[in-house]
Parts: C-alpha cells; sequence; structure tokens
C-alpha cells in the first residue's frame, strides 16, 4: 500500500514533462508574383501619304491603307513618275514590345491634322488626316483595337490614313504627330 | 502491484509531443507591372493594395496559407492551451534579372498577433484545444517591394515559418 501511494505521486508530479516546449517545427512556404515588363512601342516609319498634286478646282484626298497601297480621289493625283503611287508612300509602322503571351490595347486617334509650310516660305493652312486605321499584325485580316503579343514578345502595328486635300491647296510640305497608346489588357 | 499501478496509468506511456508546421498554400501577389519601383501588399485577410503598380490578369492574389499541428502524445481529454512562437527568420527577397523582390513585412491571422517581423519572434496562445491532436490553420499575408531596372521576372521566393511550442497551458 505504501508503494502504491508513493507510484501515484509520481505519476502527477511527472505529467507537466509532457508539455513540448521547446518542440521546434518549420515549414518552407513560397511567395510568387509575376512582375511583368514593360510593353513599348516604337516607331519604326511614318505614315507618309507621298508626293500629290491637288486640283486648283476640286477638293480631294488621298488614302493610304494600313496594309499599304494609295489610292487617290476627287482633285488629287500622285505626282510620281509613272503616274502610280509614289515610292515612300507608306502607313506608319509601329513594332510593340513586352511580355511573351499577353493580350494588350492600343488607343489610336481617329483624326489629327497637319500642319504645312509653303515651298515658299511662310505656314499653310493645315490638312485634316482621317479615317485613321490601325491593323495589329496578330490580328492579320480584321481590324481590332486589342493585339497578342508573340512567343518572342512582339507584334506589329501598321496605321493608314485619310489626307483630305482642298481645292487650290498651294504647294507645301505638312507633317503630323501621330500618337499610340498600347497598355496591357 | 508496480506493474499494475504502471499499466493503469496512461501518461506513463503517453509518446512525445510533436509540432508539425505544413505550407499548404503560396503567398500570391498577382501579376502587375511597376516602371522602376513599387509595392503589393497582400493581407493575411485577402485585402489587395498596391502603390506605383499596375495589376494585370494572372494569378490572383492571396495570402499563403500554413497549418500547425501539435500531438500533445496522450488521449487525456482534457482543455488545453498553446503558447507558441512564430518566427520568419528573416527578410525574403529573390533578384531575378533587372528585378529584385523584396517581402520586409508580413502579417497574419493567428490571434493576438498583427504583424509578422523578420527575425523577430510573435508569441500566440491558442486556445480550445482538447484532443491529443490540435490543429490551427493561419494565414500569411505581406508587402512585396519591387524595384526594376529591365525587364520581367517571375518571382518564387521562400518564406520559412519557424513555430516553437513554448508551453501547453
Amino acid at each position: 500500500m505504501r508503494a502504491r501511494h508513493l507510484l501515484a505521486a509520481a505519476a502527477l508530479i511527472g505529467s507537466p514533462a509532457l508539455a513540448a516546449t521547446g518542440q521546434t517545427a518549420t515549414a518552407l512556404g513560397q511567395a510568387q508574383a509575376m512582375i511583368i515588363s514593360p510593353i513599348i512601342a516604337v516607331s519604326l516609319n511614318d505614315l507618309d501619304f507621298g508626293s500629290l498634286t491637288s486640283s486648283r478646282f476640286a477638293s480631294g484626298s488621298v488614302t493610304v491603307g494600313s496594309e499599304g497601297g494609295a489610292t487617290y480621289a476627287g482633285g488629287t493625283s500622285p505626282a510620281c513618275a509613272g503616274g502610280g503611287a509614289c515610292a515612300g508612300v507608306a502607313p506608319a509602322r509601329f513594332l510593340v514590345s513586352g511580355e511573351p503571351g499577353r493580350s494588350y490595347t492600343v488607343n489610336a486617334p481617329s483624326a489629327i491634322s497637319a500642319s504645312g509650310t509653303l515651298v515658299s516660305g511662310g505656314s499653310a493652312p493645315s490638312l485634316a488626316i482621317d479615317a485613321l486605321e490601325v491593323h495589329l499584325a496578330s490580328h492579320a485580316g480584321s481590324v481590332t483595337s486589342i493585339g497578342e503579343l508573340d512567343e518572342k514578345g512582339e507584334d506589329r502595328i501598321s496605321v493608314g490614313g485619310r489626307l483630305n486635300v482642298p481645292a487650290g491647296t498651294a504647294p507645301a510640305h505638312y507633317r503630323a504627330t501621330l500618337t499610340i497608346m498600347v497598355t496591357y489588357s | 502491484m508496480v506493474a499494475s499501478l504502471a499499466c493503469g496509468t496512461s501518461p506513463a506511456l503517453a509518446a512525445a509531443p510533436s509540432a508539425t508546421v505544413s505550407a499548404d498554400q503560396a503567398l500570391r501577389f498577382g501579376s502587375f507591372f511597376t516602371d522602376t519601383s513599387g509595392t503589393r501588399t497582400v493581407s493575411a485577410t485577402g485585402s489587395v493594395t498596391g502603390s506605383a503598380i499596375v495589376p494585370l490578369t494572372g494569378t490572383a492574389p492571396g495570402p499563403a496559407q500554413f497549418t500547425f499541428t501539435y500531438d500533445r502524445g496522450n488521449n487525456a481529454n482534457t482543455n488545453y492551451s498553446l503558447l507558441i512562437a512564430v518566427l520568419v527568420p528573416g527578410a525574403a527577397s529573390q533578384i531575378s534579372g533587372g528585378v529584385t523582390g523584396t517581402i520586409a513585412s508580413f502579417d497574419t491571422d493567428l490571434p493576438g498577433v498583427s504583424a509578422l517581423v523578420p527575425g523577430q519572434t510573435a508569441q500566440v496562445t491558442l486556445t480550445g484545444c482538447q484532443r491529443r491532436i490540435c490543429s490551427r490553420t493561419f494565414r500569411v499575408g505581406g508587402t512585396l517591394q519591387v524595384a526594376r531596372t529591365s525587364g520581367g521576372a517571375e518571382l518564387a521566393i521562400p518564406v520559412p515559418i519557424v513555430v516553437t511550442v513554448l508551453a501547453e497551458l
């Protein structure tokens, strides 16, 4: 009987030792993030309407397609040998670079204004450029403002438009700024 | 007499207590763009804020999730609490190309703890343990600071968590 009491006491005293003080456990978690490289558009060449003549009596226009080619209407005609489109006529072209596989949105104005400098000196009345059309290589054959960067993270944008030439426009050089903006979708 | 007493007292046969922590889910900051530097915070509760970044589509942001499990080593049916110390050993960072990502601060939904400062232990009392196995799932958020000089990067930053059982109360 004496022995039983002693053992019971020992068990009671021993129970705090079951508390796992000092037990340490480690887990290796992870934090993940995808930092996307910036998207940029670099101009490869300008939207060029070439050299043209205008009628003194009839307004006209020249339209450069976003995929190339030019059409003349009304009182305008190309001022190049052979009567065809001038060699320099071309849509604006941009190279877009960014994260491969990402879609993006391009914003471009629908119309801009070209300011002129008379051949004889001085400023000429501005000319309107409208019907600006954006074509994305990633969406060949369709006009859309949403593109997708290829496996190299690239896409190409071309922009065409129509230059409106009033009757009697004096000989001048015209220049306009065409700004596009690309952003990830 | 001695033998019968030993058999009838279960604590004498108890296994050694043990503690484990498992990483159930990563801390996900998602996809975003920053020009030169920016921060994105994903809290333990899942709220997401950012500074000087542009969030983009991709993996949805969310806090990390860990599960702490304590095996007291015996089947005694008594309520108990655990006093534990939680530690993130150091600032978590990674350099990948022209991108540097650093998580300098963490937060958690463990009771009584708002921030987990790397290198500093936080003491937490887990109440309501009753069975032999006491388990708690907790979430950890953080603020990712990104400095970018060029390009992009897919960051996978190790986040070790150390839990020490200080006392069974």
